[in-house]
């Protein structure tokens, strides 16, 4: 499982309640360390969407474009409805906004994972 | 009596035939206004004008058939298009001088191929009257003309403002979109650790619940950070700076902020020092200035690995100036004005470790500007950033929406 997210609480706070949860975790902070990540082909991939160097959604259309067997959950915090928009259209696994329910993440990813 | 033959070629001045009594419309049985319009035979059709000149009139014909077909192609579009228009005082002048323009196009050019063959002057006479008419009366009112400039200087106005509150719409909205990014980011840490701690609870592991007490307390401090300064750039936009000028010793207030900020650049592992005059009196407000200084100072401290933060200050004649020199990351020169922008946030990799809303420089600049002073950048990336703070020696009271803030300002009060 790959976490794509730059807040670093967030990112602690994930990892630790995944890796309880028994799944083993890698993180990316940037759009290219995702990209790095990618190549290992994760199972699942939770994914930010505004990230330090570019949005987040340039990583879900690469899944879809590749076909990669990549099960996407997007979470974010914007209220941008374009943003939003782009994202629906490629159709991600799941989509969290931000504050996420964690109930409704295991849910996600018992379902998707 | 034999009919006068009409001669064909003859001096211009020659006269064609003489009026008697059988030519006269009335007198000569009956009234004839195909005659009549034409001078009962005594006007001569251009035709003859051109002494019969084939080429030439055929020529002429064809020009003026498709300047006339022009003529009529503008009125048609001109009535067409009048039609998107309500009534209006500029739509009613716009269509007198229509009308003024078919007419002339009328006249002047439909009226030769038809003047060809039939010299119907008298007919072209009863329309100039008419266009005399219309002409005149336009002439006479010539404010119409100003009604409709006008108006279009209006519609131009009001778009012009329009595409401003549409600019200005756009920005409030990305300003909302990143206060709801700022406020849920720290709050989705919030979340996730409150079931970090509840799982911590549930197996009575009392060092992860701490750890997870102490994320809540720095997200939570976040959090409130972020209000503060929001609430802050909303009054700034606002409010009339507090008159809290008094004579004030620069150099003191320096030489406590070097003294505060020491620890946290000991930590950081880099210098920090500040070099300038004994005494530097400005009539100005001390709390704002130390607000400035803390806000430059801990900025250099934060994005300085290594090296050193240094202060100088020096007094010219207009004013006040105080630069704090980094040798910090640098800031490439295309983000040196967006800086100053509120929510703006340079994308680099160094931002986890050094969290900030991007409101800093925002409020300083403000702060600044309300002084009668202003902050400037210069910085290479690499290398490190100096900011520089100048004060004017008296400060002009001045309300706070007098002094305009880069990338505009942000009326959160009235959002």
């Amino acid at each position: 499982m790959l976490i794509v997210e730059d807040d670093p609480a967030t990112v602690s706070a994930l990892r630790m309640l995944l890796t309880r949860k028994g799944c083993k975790v890698r993180v990316a902070r940037t759009i290219s360390d995702a990209f790095i990540e990618l190549r290992d082909v994760p199972d699942v991939v939770i994914l930010d969407l505004m990230l330090p160097d570019g949005s987040g959604v340039s990583v879900l259309r690469h899944v879809r474009e590749q076909h990669l067997k990549i099960r996407v959950a997007v979470t974010t915090a914007t209220s941008d409805q374009e943003a939003l928009a782009e994202v629906e259209r490629l159709s991600p696994e799941s989509l969290m906004r931000k504050p996420i329910d964690v109930i409704e993440l295991y849910r996600a990813l018992q379902i998707i994972g | 009596m034999q009919a006068v033959p009409v001669q064909l070629t003859r001096h211009w001045r020659e006269p064609l035939i003489s009026m008697t009594h059988e030519h006269h419309p009335v007198t000569a049985g009956g009234l004839n206004l195909i005659n009549w319009f034409a001078g009962n035979g005594r006007y001569m059709s251009l035709y003859h004008c051109m002494g019969e000149d084939t080429f030439w009139v055929a020529l002429t014909i064809l020009l003026d058939v498709a300047i006339a077909g022009g003529y009529v192609l503008i009125a048609l579009h001109w009535s067409r298009n009048a039609r998107l228009l309500p009534a209006s005082p500029a739509k009613r002048a716009l269509s007198n001088l229509r009308n003024i323009f078919i007419f002339c196009g009328l006249c002047g050019y439909v009226f030769i191929p038809v003047k060809m063959y039939w010299p119907a002057w008298r007919l072209y006479d009863m329309f100039l009257m008419v266009l005399t008419w219309y002409t005149w009366r336009y002439a006479m009112s010539s404010r119409e003309l100003r009604v409709v400039y006008s108006e279009l200087g209006r519609v131009s106005q009001l778009s012009e403002d329009l595409e401003k509150s549409k600019e200005e719409s756009q920005r409030k909205s990305r300003f909302l979109n990143a206060i709801s990014h700022d406020l849920r980011t720290p709050l989705n840490g919030l979340v996730l650790q409150t079931h970090i701690a509840e799982a911590a609870l549930a197996s009575n592991d009392r060092t992860l619940a701490g750890s997870a007490l102490t994320d809540i307390k720095a997200s939570v401090k976040q959090t409130a950070n972020l209000l503060d300064g929001l609430l802050e750039v909303a009054r700034l936009d606002s409010a009339v700076v507090a008159a809290g000028n008094c004579p004030t010793n620069l150099t003191a207030i320096l030489d406590e902020v070097v003294g505060f900020f020491t620890p946290h650049a000991r930590e950081a592992g880099i210098g920090l020092s500040h070099r300038g005059p004994s005494e530097l009196i400005v009539d100005t407000d001390p709390q704002a200035v130390r607000r400035i200084l803390n806000n430059l100072v801990s900025n250099a401290i934060k994005f300085t690995k290594q090296g050193e933060v240094r202060i100088e200050s020096d007094a010219g004649r207009a004013g006040v100036e105080i630069h704090v020199i980094d040798t910090g990351i640098g800031i490439v020169e295309t983000h040196h004005d967006r800086l100053f922008q509120d929510f703006f946030q340079i994308e680099n990799r160094e931002r986890d470790s050094s969290k900030g809303f991007g409101l800093g420089l925002a409020i300083a600049r403000r702060l600044a500007r309300q002084l009668g002073g202003d902050i400037s950048l210069q910085s290479t990336v690499g290398r490190g950033s100096r900011f520089t703070f100048t004060l004017p020696r008296s400060q002009p009271s001045r309300r706070a929406d007098d002094a305009p803030v880069a990338g505009g300002q942000l009326s959160t009060a009235d959002a």
